[in-house]
């Protein structure tokens, strides 16, 4: 091939440095960026801190992780256009009805939070009659907690720890075991 | 005093910037393999700009397993590197179609002279993604709607800059007297 530089002008080269330079700053910012936060790539899983959040309901209201401090929370990430997510919640309102009365919190998290997606949200609730707080994503939390697979389950301590993470359908004694578990512990 | 060498893929790039006449020259002429160097740029502009979800895709496949982490990489090169080659897309059938109905110039040819059109996005993309950098911002959300390209100065300036490089294509070709 011949030359592909042929005819450029001299000032070409010092630019190509630049473009050079700032491809290899740009990589060296990011490797060092990744070193120090590590941690904030790694997927949410046992034993970690539960990423707080502050979200709206569909219902006009606010619910803020912090203020369930002290209480077993059981969090449900899901879609309305994911049709295992629905049996997921008839599973999470049976968890609901089991635990009323103790300090055990259940959410549903809608991973979009548009207004067309809010709509659907707020009629999927009514259809299957939830009684639990229904949230909006709109901040990312479902990024933080690495939400790949809906729907994903998150069981938080009262200390707020992640206790488990459920990828998929969960069966509710599974759930109901693990967050007996938790509420016998002091 | 010897000057610095630089690879020629940066200097030939950085020329569609300084000398955009001499550069289209030479690809016109098929002495620039402006296609290689477009695809080689985006993609050592993805490893450099988009090394954290990179190594977050790793780390899901380390934690979760090899499944997850191999359906993340996709998600990320989806979400990341998808809407560049979109539009890198339409920008070549806008400056292919033309170029080969006009001059009746080769395929080889008029997709070397569609990716030249491309270089400025990506040149854009990756000045954008310096100048959060340095204003110490948060790597940019991936563009997904066409509405949101509006939002974004790189995008727009880039696109911009793209159309210019695109006229001055359709004008070296039209101004050309012989055909391909």
């Amino acid at each position: 091939m011949t030359d592909q530089l042929q005819g450029l002008p001299p000032r070409a080269r010092p630019s190509g440095l630049v473009l050079l330079g700032l491809v290899v700053v740009l990589l060296v910012a990011n490797l060092v960026w990744i070193f120090r936060n590590c941690d904030s790539l790694r997927s949410v899983g046992p034993g970690a801190s539960a990423p707080t959040f502050d979200l709206p309901t569909i219902s006009g209201g606010r619910v803020r992780l912090a203020d369930l401090r002290g209480q077993v929370v059981l969090m449900d990430f899901w879609s309305v256009t994911c049709a295992p997510c629905w049996k997921a919640l008839g599973h999470l309102k049976q968890i609901h009805r089991r635990f009323r009365g103790r300090p055990v919190t259940v959410l549903a998290i809608h991973v979009s939070a548009t207004r067309r997606a809010s709509l659907r949200a707020r009629a999927a609730a009514a259809e299957l009659g939830l009684r639990f707080p229904v949230l909006l994503d709109n901040a990312g939390i479902s990024d933080k907690y690495t939400v790949r697979v809906l729907p994903t389950v998150v069981l938080i301590d009262r200390r707020g720890k992640v206790r488990k993470v459920w990828r998929g359908l969960t069966p509710t004694d599974t759930m109901a075991s693990e967050i007996d578990a938790l509420l016998a512990k002091k | 005093m010897r000057a610095i060498p630089a690879p020629r893929l940066f200097v030939a790039v950085a020329g569609l910037a300084v000398a955009p006449r001499e550069a289209l020259r030479n690809a016109t002429e098929g002495r620039w393999n402006t296609l290689r160097d477009a695809l080689a740029l985006l993609a050592l502009g993805s490893i450099a700009a988009y090394t954290p979800d990179l190594a977050q895709a790793l780390l899901i496949g380390w934690d979760l397993g090899l499944r997850e982490g191999l359906f993340e990489l996709a998600r990320v090169l989806q979400l990341r590197v998808g809407p560049d080659l979109v539009v890198m897309a339409v920008a070549g059938a806008v400056v292919l179609l033309p170029a080969r109905l006009l001059r009746g110039i080769s395929l080889d040819r008029g997709l070397a002279l569609a990716a030249a059109c491309w270089i400025p996005l990506l040149l854009t993309r990756l000045a954008g993604h310096f100048i959060r950098l340095l204003l110490g911002r948060p790597p940019a959300r991936p563009v997904l709607l066409p509405a949101q390209i509006l939002q974004s100065p790189d995008w727009i300036v880039g696109l911009l800059w793209s159309a210019g490089i695109a006229v001055l294509v359709m004008v070296t070709l039209l101004g050309r007297g012989e055909d391909d």
